[in-house]
């Protein structure tokens, strides 16, 4: 099952590089990238809904996707600031790639139900998603590199996210699209990026320990031993 | 917040796949359309459309929200793109990425139509949100996305009351001094995380006790889930999505035969030379919903 | 017939030395309603799940002996067998609950049993009939109240139609009209539709005498099996026994009564003398409120022209429906809302003009759940976290608080690791740390057995007799009338009665402890110790002796 999830994904990456680079020399394939987005959304759904999931998984899966959702509503205040990001991550890290990718993608779309759907849904729900699987597909490599490997990554999702975020007015509204469209549409969110990524490093350096430990420990699974009445430890 | 609040309308109460129907019909047209003639008439019948259904005032006031993001879009279009015949001003200076200054009226003109198209867009989202009710239309995919679709349903359950935990323990904390409202954003920022980490472990036990209740009711066993939805297609539903298919067919159409083709460069077209008989129908067509809407209330 | 048989079944959690239940032999027959009962940590949560197989499946763990479902050993079962005759009802009505809609919960259970919808719609409609859901199934599940929640968490179980249904401490977390809803439930499920239940609830005085049997546990033992009118001598304990039985018990009356009617017949030929009333006058007053009014919406009044005072050393209770606005008035009080009209003073000052350290120094409020104050890693540590945040750490401080509730020895543990009771004391040690004047307790008794409940009554009176205020907002009225001085009662907003605990409590209709209700048009008595006093010395009235009344 693991073989087959690595494989799945790892096409879908490679697919996704390949329609954007054609994107980007053709004109007419701005329509590429989003169905490449739908794709990728369909095919993460479909692989979730394949494996089998325990009560306390999904029960689990809509707390992480909850908490992440109502977090956005005080931090609307603070520009860039959104520990939604952390929490996908962990999620990501600590539940797999599959996993992580469904609280990423649960958290933008339930949450913009109380907020405010848009152009913009598709993107969050790609952004905090692409960011679950990322942790989750290179959870051992992380592993590896300790705690401060985990705080870099999580600042150098601020941006990655924010540029995926990006694309939906870069994409979606600027025509024609070129080189220079892209690259500036993109760096206009620089500020924005940076308290993103500011405040992932402040929160996964206070509480990522923590709370990959918590989530850690609900997943354990304990094991039964049956004793006979014969060979009863008294 | 732009949240569902039951109205008892006519289009709260079709099917949830009537009223997706419509929506992405109408993204459909904003998407594609370039005509500025067009995609005025169609803006006009969606907020015909949301007069009728007495939300009009909320969609209004969602498109000024997203306002400053379309100003931003007029602005930048001419900015990047310099593209056009007819020169409005020339800079000099070779910047680094952008290059020299070169704003053409068409990148404007062309800037002006994403801006308002943006809107639109919005609005249509916004919108969605006033007419589909998400709780039914996730228990409609339960059928097709089993898991998925109950991870939605529970999700959008468990939202309301983490949002109430999370008020509660905001409350305990500044009873206890937190500097939740220090200046400081680096006291203010490890505060809002001291709650985030309260809320976050108290939702785990929580969970675990949520867990154990669809453990005892049968979750995860290894036998087909079957889904409780039977919201048939009533007789309006079947009427829309009738409308809905006929007009799609219709714009593939158009497209087909290239009616579309609106040109912003070198130069731009004039609309009203652009229009064909076949596109005004199309628009026309689309306040066939609100007549139906109007007709609905005025016939109960 | 036999349809339950636990043999000899001792159980350990996962990494854990302690046994959780050990040597449990018990058997249910058909059609029976059997009540467990005991302390907390006595092992009756962990007993019922048995029965479900949830432990040890879901928990994991080492087991020893067999469970019988039916005569078939229950390992041999297939998990859909169990679920189609076994169902159990949780807790929390919050935590049970998984979707918004009602009818889509209730059909949850047959969602994954596989039925088709013709047959699911058939049993939830009724089922919603049978609970007498259908006022409530046109609303959101969270716009329900407690006991509309946990009725429709019993509609997702009894939707499945099983057999037997467990119920684990349904009614602790309810007010008292969301409990009475659920008893009765659970009554009409014994008594009209002949299912087999197996009830643990701490809150005796509403389920004692509708059980056929009752078990009696302590320490992982089952250690007596009665019935409500035949209970075992050795059987003795607050919290083995409703709060009338008890005081019967401890007067040392033969016949013991297990509610209002039975103890009424059982005092009716009786004389009392006068009850020594103790009531305490006071000085200073420390909080006064004056014409107090808060719209927590437009136009929606939630506060109408409140006026009280609370003077130093009084223990205030505050009682009211769910929504009169006990805890949005107390919170205003505490500082956490701001736009009000009126003014309120303490020790003259208005509180407006307090800034957050002043407010912590003078009020100290205690939210009805405790895990809303555990982010630190040990006790100790979350204890001094008030402190810390004023700057006014004081270890010697923070030790004594620790003392006087007895936590000393839990300093170094995880606040998240401990026993409910535990944790409300951890919780009390975190909001008096501080040493505010005033301290207000928001249903604090929710989830508390008897001597729990003992232990923070005197805890109470003693913070009184060292000069602090304390305000009890609570449903729980046998507990105010055993402990409070005074009394407020809420409606709609306003204050519709206010005095002292034996003025009010004793004429009152709905808001009276079970105690007044005995002795009604006898004599005025509120609280157990004078209860057992009275009955000790009663005499009867064919004895002769004619007493002065």
């Amino acid at each position: 099952m693991k073989h087959k999830i690595k494989v799945g994904t790892l096409i879908i990456i490679s697919y996704i590089i390949l329609l954007l680079i054609i994107t980007y020399f053709d004109f007419y394939m701005e329509e590429a990238v989003k169905i490449s987005m739908f794709f990728i959304i369909g095919s993460f759904v479909l692989l979730f809904e394949t494996k089998e999931i325990n009560s306390r998984t999904m029960a689990l899966l809509a707390t992480v996707s909850a908490i992440g959702g109502v977090m956005r509503v005080p931090f609307a205040a603070i520009p860039g600031f959104q520990p939604v990001t952390f929490m996908c991550a962990v999620s990501g890290y600590t539940l797999g790639p599959v996993n992580g990718f469904m609280v990423g993608s649960m958290c933008a779309f339930i949450s913009n139900f109380f907020l405010g759907h848009g152009p913009w849904t598709l993107w969050q729900m790609m952004g905090w998603g692409l960011c679950g699987v990322f942790f989750g597909m290179l959870r051992k490599r992380i592993e590896n590199m300790g705690i401060k490997g985990f705080i870099f990554l999580c600042g150098l999702w601020g941006y990655i996210y924010g540029t995926i975020l990006n694309q939906w007015y870069v994409l979606e509204f600027m025509r024609p699209i070129t080189w220079k469209v892209i690259i500036t549409g993109n760096i206009l969110s620089f500020w924005h990026d940076t308290f993103h990524a500011i405040g992932n490093v402040i929160f996964s350096s206070i509480f990522g320990k923590s709370f990959i430990e918590a989530l850690e420990r609900y997943n354990k699974r304990n094991k039964i031993i049956r004793i006979k009445a014969d060979e009863s430890a008294g | 917040m732009l949240t569902y609040k039951n109205r008892n309308t006519f289009l709260q109460r079709l099917h949830p796949v009537s009223g997706l129907t419509i929506i992405l019909l109408y993204l459909l047209i904003f998407i594609s359309v370039n005509n500025p003639i067009y995609l005025l008439l169609a803006a006009l019948s969606v907020v015909f459309l949301a007069y009728i259904d007495g939300c009009m005032q909320e969609i209004l006031k969602y498109g000024k929200l997203i306002f400053p993001f379309a100003l931003l879009i007029i602005i930048l279009n001419p900015l990047m793109v310099h593209n056009g015949n007819t020169v409005l001003y020339e800079g000099h200076i070779n910047f680094p990425v952008i290059g020299a200054i070169r704003i053409t009226m068409e990148a404007v003109m062309f800037g002006i139509l994403s801006g308002i198209r943006v809107i639109f867009v919005t609005i249509i989202f916004g919108f969605g949100n006033l007419i589909i009710h998400p709780d039914r239309m996730f228990a409609f995919f339960l059928k097709y996305v089993k898991k998925s679709a109950l991870l939605m349903s529970m999700t959008l359950r468990l939202f309301p009351a983490i949002m109430q935990s999370y008020k509660n323990i905001v409350d305990a904390e500044r009873l206890r001094g937190s500097k939740l409202f220090d200046k400081k954003f680096i006291n203010k920022a490890k505060s809002y995380g001291n709650v985030v980490n309260i809320l976050f472990l108290s939702s785990l036990e929580d969970s675990a006790e949520m867990a154990e209740s669809m453990y005892s009711r049968g979750y995860g066993m290894k036998l087909k889930r079957t889904s409780y939805f039977y919201e048939k297609l009533s007789f309006w539903d079947v009427v829309i999505l009738i409308y809905a298919i006929c007009i799609y067919i219709y714009i593939i159409y158009f497209l087909k035969q290239g009616l579309n083709r609106f040109e912003f460069y070198p130069t731009v077209d004039n609309p009203l030379r652009n229009i064909s008989y076949h596109g005004i129908l199309i628009c026309l067509l689309l306040y066939i919903p609100s007549l139906l809407n109007w007709g609905w209330k005025v016939w109960k | 017939m036999e349809v339950i048989n636990i043999q000899d079944v001792t159980y350990w959690y996962p990494d854990c030395n302690n046994r959780a239940i050990e040597d449990i032999n018990l058997k249910i027959n058909e059609g029976e309603l059997v009540l467990i009962t005991g302390p907390s940590g006595c092992g009756k949560s962990t007993l019922i799940r048995l029965i479900n197989r949830v432990i040890p499946d879901y928990y994991g763990g080492k087991i020893k002996g067999n469970v019988y479902l039916n005569g078939r050993d229950i390992v041999s079962l297939k998990m859909d067998e169990i679920i189609k005759n076994v169902g159990m009802v949780y807790q929390h009505p919050e935590k049970q609950i998984i979707l918004q809609d009602v009818e889509r919960e209730i059909a949850f259970g047959l969602e994954n049993l596989g039925f088709d919808v013709n047959k699911m719609k058939r049993n939830v409609c009724e089922v919603i009939s049978l609970l007498a859901l259908n006022f409530v199934k046109n609303r959101q599940t969270t716009e329900l109240s407690g006991g509309e929640k946990q009725r429709v968490a019993i509609a997702s179980v009894v939707s499945m139609n099983p057999e037997i249904i467990l119920f684990d401490e349904p009614i602790s977390q309810l007010d008292p009209i969301g409990a009475e809803e659920v008893i009765n439930s659970i009554k009409k499920l014994n008594r009209d539709f002949g299912k087999t239940i197996l009830l643990v609830e701490q809150r005796l005085d509403k389920c004692f005498d509708i059980a056929d049997r009752i078990i009696f546990m302590e320490k992982g033992k089952i250690i007596a099996e009665g019935t409500p009118n035949k209970i075992p001598k050795e059987i003795k304990s607050r919290y083995h026994l409703p709060n009338i039985t008890y005081i019967f018990n401890q007067a040392g009356e033969n016949f013991l009564p297990v509610n209002v009617k039975q103890a009424r017949e059982a005092i009716k030929d009786r004389t009392f003398s006068k009850p020594d009333i103790v009531k305490k006058s006071f000085n200073e007053s420390i909080l006064e409120v004056e014409k107090l009014s808060f719209e927590y919406e437009k136009g929606l009044r939630t506060l109408r022209n409140i006026n009280f005072q609370l003077h130093k050393g009084e223990i205030l209770c505050v009682m009211g429906e769910n929504g009169a606005g006990k805890s949005t008035l107390f919170k205003i009080i505490a500082g956490l809302i701001k736009d009000y009209t009126g003014n309120i003073l303490i020790s003259g000052k208005n509180i407006k003009k307090f800034d957050i350290f002043e407010t912590i120094k003078k009020i100290g409020y205690l939210s009805q759940n405790p895990n809303d104050y555990f982010g630190r890693k040990t006790v100790f540590e979350e204890v001094s976290y008030t402190l810390k945040n004023i700057d006014e750490f004081n270890e010697k401080r923070v030790k004594d608080v620790l003392r006087l509730f007895d936590i000393d020895h839990l300093k170094e543990k995880n606040p998240r690791d401990l026993s409910g009771g535990e944790k409300q004391r951890v919780a009390l040690a975190c909001t008096l740390v501080a040493d505010p004047q005033i301290l207000i307790l928001d249903e604090p008794t929710r989830g508390m057995d008897a001597v729990a409940k003992e232990n923070l009554g005197e805890i109470i009176k003693k913070l009184a007799s060292q000069g602090k205020s304390i305000v009890l907002i609570t449903h729980d009225v046998d507990f105010a009338a055993d402990y409070v001085d005074t009394v407020l009662i809420m409606f709609g907003g306003e204050v519709v009665a206010r005095g002292y605990k034996d003025d009010i409590l004793c004429d009152a209709i709905y808001y009276s402890p079970q105690i007044s209700k005995v002795f009604k048009n006898k004599c005025k008595v509120t609280d157990s110790k004078n209860a057992i006093n009275l009955i000790l010395k009663s005499k009867y009235k064919d004895a002769g002796e004619q007493n002065e009344a």
